[in-house]
């Protein structure tokens, strides 16, 4: 059952990446661009300062989402495939994102998103995401257009990091899981793709022992519904750029079914 | 693949024929192929042509994903390729499996190997369409179907970008040109996505290698289809997006030039030094 009756649930993810969205451009059927904010502080950030590719996968995530949602208006989106590919994760803060719609269909709606660090526009990461167009039970969500959603600055001192938001625990040396709990969920009530996105990258990092991601191709192949999820990894092999992983992510409490299938680069 | 269609796609001269794919096809969406990698099959870093395999993989998934939504039938949505830059590649060998046949998409994922050890991953996804007159009939077999695309006298007598066609405008700056002709079709009349994935690769590896000062190789590929290139020439639009002597990173845009410069595809593409 979708929470789209109630505009707060679901939101959590974008509340805890501190995601300001708002759509721009002129409102029309079947095309949305929307721009989002975010801050870069440190709960986002790993060891070495850089920005987690995790975070960036979960805000590309939902600022490409929420545009193809709005494009596929009456109907309402699951994301599908996310491509992200990281060019500087370096960042000063904070990140502008922008998503436009490069096709919309019957069945599907493609978007393309960039992230560039707000300090001096330099790239920071782009990639594209592929949505799946559905009826939600009960209509789509009623935004006021064009849509802004605005996510209240939190204390940056006070605020878990993004791996113990999302509750990670080691399995062994190739596998990383996760309980599924309502802030992790979407307004369709399933697993956030943001989160399934980072786990991703958090997997990959714990196998390799490398300190960033820095891409990831996802296939969300069905929703993640009960919980545990658990994310394992399989070590493809090396090269110059790093080391190239697969990551399979399981719903335990869904019959262990395959929730995702991802591949990406862990390097550093 | 069944009577009419078989005879009709891919014709005589076609580069599907000239990489020589042989399939085993089993009755659980299960399937392997491999290539042989000649010389016409190398880059200049001496290592497999990404295209070659992408085509590759984009057959095999394509004859996967057929059968998965028979009686209906379905068009490349994405491709991608991750490889291993080695020079000891002989023969590719691809095992693809059905990940998830849903209502709308189908999602195929191949292993890739080379004698034995791993060379990389690529994974598929393809749209469900209602199938049309005209389109191939392709059915799980009740045991293992073997098959080859070779006819006598197939084989690349050339490097593979010539064999397709494609003209270099301007190499640093990643300006290619692929017109459309027989041999790269595919069987609704538009560039085979193999060919589209050549295409962009050949205009990364040119753009990265130039930006980067050293010889790189196309290792990644994330290619996503939005609409058949028909009329052509396709032609490559190439942002390089961030380049060291260790590896570079690019944006390819594949336009059809006869359909008013219409984006057919979009790839961000990868190149890392080779050992």
């Amino acid at each position: 059952m979708s929470g789209f009756h109630d505009p707060d649930a679901g939101r959590s993810v974008a509340r805890y990446l501190g995601l300001t969205l708002e759509e721009v451009g002129e409102v029309r059927a079947g095309g949305a661009e929307v721009h989002g904010t975010a801050p870069a502080p440190g709960y986002l950030r790993l060891p070495d300062g850089s920005i987690a590719m995790g975070a960036l996968l979960g805000l590309a995530d939902s600022v490409a989402g929420l545009c193809g949602g709005l494009a596929a208006l009456p109907g309402w989106v699951v994301s599908t495939n996310l491509m992200l590919r990281a060019v500087d994760l370096d960042v000063v803060g904070p990140l502008d994102l922008a998503a436009e719609v490069l096709r919309v269909g019957r069945n599907a709606v493609v978007t393309t998103v960039t992230v560039r660090d707000g300090h001096d526009a330099t790239l920071v990461a782009e990639g594209t995401l592929t949505s799946a167009i559905l009826q939600p039970a009960g209509g789509p969500p009623v935004y006021e257009r064009p849509l802004v959603l605005r996510a209240p600055p939190l204390d940056p001192d006070t605020t878990p990091a993004l791996d113990e938001f999302v509750g990670v625990r080691s399995v062994d040396d190739d596998t990383v899981a996760i309980d599924l709990t309502d802030d992790l969920r979407n307004p369709w009530g399933i697993l956030h793709g943001g989160i399934t996105a980072a786990l991703v990258d958090v997997a990959a990092r714990h196998a390799t022992g490398a300190s960033r991601t820095t891409d990831a191709v996802v296939h969300f192949v069905r929703p993640g519904r009960v919980g545990p999820v658990v994310a394992s990894v399989r070590r493809v092999g090396a090269r110059a750029d790093g080391h190239l992983v697969r990551v399979e992510l399981r719903d335990r409490g869904s019959d262990d079914r395959v929730m995702a299938v991802a591949v990406a680069t862990a390097r550093g | 693949m069944t009577d009419a269609a078989e005879a009709a796609y891919p014709p005589a001269r076609h580069v599907l024929r000239d990489l020589g794919l042989a399939t085993e096809t089993g009755p659980a969406l299960r399937s392997r192929g491999s290539i042989a990698v000649g010389e016409h099959l190398r880059t200049p870093a001496g290592v497999v042509h990404a295209g070659a395999v992408a085509t590759l993989v984009d057959a095999l998934g394509g004859g996967l994903a057929a059968m998965a939504v028979h009686p209906d039938w379905m068009a490349t949505a994405d491709l991608t390729l991750h490889l291993l830059p080695r020079r000891d590649v002989a023969e590719v060998a691809a095992v693809g499996h059905v990940v998830r046949r849903g209502r709308t998409t189908v999602v195929v994922e191949v292993d890739l190997t080379a004698s034995g050890a791993p060379l990389g991953l690529a994974t598929m996804t393809f749209a469900v369409l209602a199938r049309r007159d005209g389109n191939p009939v392709i059915t799980q077999p009740g045991g293992v179907a073997a098959m080859t695309m070779a006819v006598p006298g197939s084989g690349f007598r050339a490097p593979l970008e010539e064999s397709a066609g494609i003209v270099v405008i301007d190499g640093p700056s990643g300006t290619l040109d692929l017109p459309i002709s027989e041999y790269v079709r595919n069987s609704l009349g538009a560039v085979q996505g193999g060919m589209m994935a050549t295409l962009a690769a050949a205009a990364s590896d040119r753009t990265l290698t130039a930006a980067s000062g050293a010889t790189l190789a196309t290792v990644d590929l994330e290619i996503t289809y939005l609409s058949l290139a028909k009329s052509g020439p396709v032609r490559t639009v190439t942002t390089v997006l961030a380049a060291s002597p260790d590896d570079g990173t690019a944006r390819v845009a594949l336009v059809d030039t006869g359909a008013e410069d219409r984006v057919t595809t979009i790839v961000r593409s990868r190149a890392v030094r080779v050992p």
